[in-house]
């Protein structure tokens, strides 16, 4: 039985997306609950990911790559998956602010976020703050990350903060921001709980955040 | 004498792409040009390339047609002259040449005074132009620094203003948006006595960087599209480091998407406006650290290859060299930017820019640019081609001295002792001498050159008309 859930992490470390699937039935025809295939065989494998990731014995392709198989075994996973176990280890609505198109940052951040159990809502680039909002309001999601290429659309990232203020919600959640002339410093002065220097970062820094 | 078929090498000869490996790139260019297409964010961008013969698809992906192509490559300029603001040719932008520039915008700066690396401020943009003045072997300028201390709605209009207040060779200057284009260019025409002025005798091209080669972005393609009908010079960069993220990781897919997006510039430009001055973005590096997830430019990767793309098409060609990803002015940076620069000056870079910089294009010191400055001295006299003739064979002088004799008490040696390189900045004295006269390392000399500069070097002062003019203009924005 822990054989299973060991080839599950090996699965995900080495990127094995045309195997996962029909490992991960595999596991459920055995007679495991979808839960526990989640917690002990891919999260697991994907922490081991992110550390191998953050000593540099892992490159960004593979990275993507494992995300990508660990989003194929949700696939099979998700419809027996009950109620809060589905959002796993939380709810992320992304997006970069208004004014900037650029979005590999945080599109690496949402793929590393999902294989590290978090249910991501993506808005895409130039995400006015009231659809950041409107998004809060609609998902509930417990953390809301902002991301900006651009110096000159930084303040954006102040505004959809405020935006969530004036709308009674920055308590419900936390607000990680990123990009690469975000500093801890600028995270401070608009108001923001967290920043990520990089995708493997502000996955860390979600889930410390959470407590988790 | 005389003597049929006698050919010289004046200067090294370089190549890293034969004909048919240009034209396999040149070809799978125009196959995805038309095949795959590229997405214009602007309605008169696409528009125009509509109506010069291109088919669109989904609303603005912009199917560009091979003979559209082969006509924007036969009108565009082959040549680009840039002067120096007192009017004279300063740069002449064609083949192979290479002319040396630093970079702009950086956030922050290792300051000289302390070796503390901090957020760079306006007074260190001034300082950074006044030294690249006083250094010949630097040929244009760029801002170098984002001011810190003055907000961003001004800050290009300072860096402009401390550009023109510092030098008068030519500049690279890169705006945020279409408005601060605009605001960039009527300073330039102020200082130079007028729009015709400035058409008639460019000093100052515009960098434009677009955000992805196959979607273009609107601020970009609005800044070509105002340039081009200006005629005022530019530059249109496919993207900054990006193999692997905005092109595929392998090389000869990053060149082919890069020239997919720099000719789709090219088109467009020309269809704005025949004869558009375009200066193609040629730059190499554009690596992506798949470790660190940081934009590289100083690697070995990528080095000529771009530049060899340029020279194809005869584009005046945009290039990059002399920096270096390390964060302080130690033995990585002067390896870093010393190989990149030769590689560079050996591909033609044409402009090449970005000298000096450092940790990836986020950090600059004096220091590391006075000694970039050594660098491009030593390049410029491993340049020179040899002489032979009598004089320099000397077989004359060999037969005196013959056998026996000494050439160093020659006339000949007398006459020619000054022609070698002695550098300015190196030391090459024997080891007592060294430390008696202090023991210095590059480190400190080249920080007593900057010092010294900064203490001494006026700069051509700006007339006082023109800085009321200009001041008045800032005021008002």
């Amino acid at each position: 039985m822990a054989d299973i859930y060991e080839d599950l992490s090996k699965s995900l470390i080495t990127g094995n997306l045309t195997g996962i699937k029909r490992l991960t039935q595999q596991a459920l025809d055995q007679g495991l609950k979808a839960k526990d295939v989640l917690d002990k065989g891919l999260l697991p494998g994907m922490d081991v990911v992110g550390q191998r990731f953050k000593t540099g014995e892992m490159f960004m392709p593979e990275v993507i790559y494992s995300a990508k198989t660990m989003h194929a075994a949700m696939e099979v996973l998700k419809p027996l998956l009950m109620g809060d176990d589905v959002e796993g280890t939380g709810v992320l609505v992304i997006g970069t602010v208004e004014g900037d198109l650029h979005d590999i940052g945080k599109n690496l951040v949402a793929m590393m976020m999902e294989g590290a159990g978090f249910t991501v809502i993506d808005l895409g680039t130039n995400v006015k703050s009231q659809t950041f909002v409107d998004a809060v309001k609609q998902h509930k999601p417990n953390l809301v990350g902002l991301s900006a290429l651009l110096t000159t659309t930084m303040p954006k990232m102040k505004e959809t903060i405020d935006s969530l203020k004036e709308a009674g919600l920055r308590d419900r959640v936390k607000v990680i921001i990123g990009g690469a002339p975000v500093t801890a410093e600028f995270m401070s002065r608009i108001g923001a709980d967290g920043y990520g220097i990089n995708a493997g970062a502000a996955v860390e820094n979600a889930k410390t955040l959470l407590g988790k | 004498m005389i003597e049929s078929n006698m050919m010289t090498l004046e200067t090294p000869f370089y190549r890293r792409l034969s004909e048919s490996q240009l034209q396999q790139l040149h070809f799978a260019t125009l196959e995805v040009m038309e095949r795959t297409g590229i997405r214009f964010h602007d309605e008169e961008a696409v528009a125009l390339l509509k109506k010069g013969g291109a088919e669109v698809t989904d609303g603005n992906v912009v199917h560009v047609p091979s003979w559209r192509v082969e006509w924007a490559l036969s009108i565009s300029p082959k040549q680009i002259i840039l002067y120096d603001m007192d009017g004279n040719p300063a740069i002449r932008l064609s083949g192979r040449k290479s002319y040396f520039g630093n970079g702009s915008d950086l956030p922050y700066i290792l300051d000289h005074r302390t070796d503390e690396r901090r957020l760079a401020v306006l007074q260190d943009i001034k300082d950074l132009i006044r030294l690249l003045d006083a250094i010949p072997q630097y040929d244009f300028v760029m801002s170098g620094f984002i001011p810190s201390d003055i907000s961003p709605e001004k800050a290009e209009h300072h860096q402009t203003m401390a550009m023109l207040e510092n030098t008068h060779k030519p500049m690279v200057y890169v705006t945020t948006n279409l408005p601060n284009t605009k605001d960039e260019v009527e300073m330039f025409e102020i200082a130079a006595g007028g729009a015709d002025a400035l058409r008639r005798h460019p000093y100052a091209a515009c960098y434009i960087n677009i955000t992805h080669p196959l979607r273009h972005n609107p601020d970009s393609i609005q800044k070509l599209l105002f340039l081009s009908e200006k005629r005022l010079p530019f530059i249109y960069r496919p993207s900054i480091v990006t193999r692997g993220l905005t092109t595929p990781i392998t090389v000869a897919g990053f060149l082919v998407t890069n020239n997919v997006a720099a000719l789709s510039g090219l088109v467009l430009s020309q269809l704005k406006q025949e004869g558009a001055p375009y200066i193609r973005c040629s730059c190499p590096g554009g690596t992506f650290d798949m470790k660190t997830m940081v934009g590289l430019h100083s690697g070995p990767e990528v080095r000529g290859f771009n530049e060899e793309l340029a020279h194809f098409y005869g584009t005046p060609c945009f290039g990059l060299g002399g920096s270096t990803a390390s964060k302080v002015v130690d033995q990585q940076a002067a390896m870093d930017a010393t190989l990149n620069l030769i590689t560079s000056a050996l591909a033609g870079g044409g402009l090449i820019h970005d000298i000096g910089y450092m940790a990836s294009s986020t950090l600059g010191s004096l220091i590391q640019s006075a000694i970039c400055g050594e660098m491009i001295a030593w390049i410029k006299e491993y340049w020179k081609g040899l002489k032979i003739d009598d004089e320099t064979l000397a077989l004359d002088v060999i037969h005196e001295v013959g056998t026996q004799g000494d050439f160093v008490e020659t006339a000949h040696s007398f006459r020619h002792c000054r022609d070698d390189y002695y550098p300015e900045l190196s030391d090459q004295k024997l080891f007592e001498e060294w430390i008696n006269a202090g023991g210095t390392t590059m480190k400190d000399r080249a920080k007593a050159k900057v010092e010294k500069i900064l203490a001494e070097h006026q700069p051509p002062k700006m007339e006082a008309s023109v800085r009321k003019a200009l001041q008045k203009m800032i005021e008002k924005k």
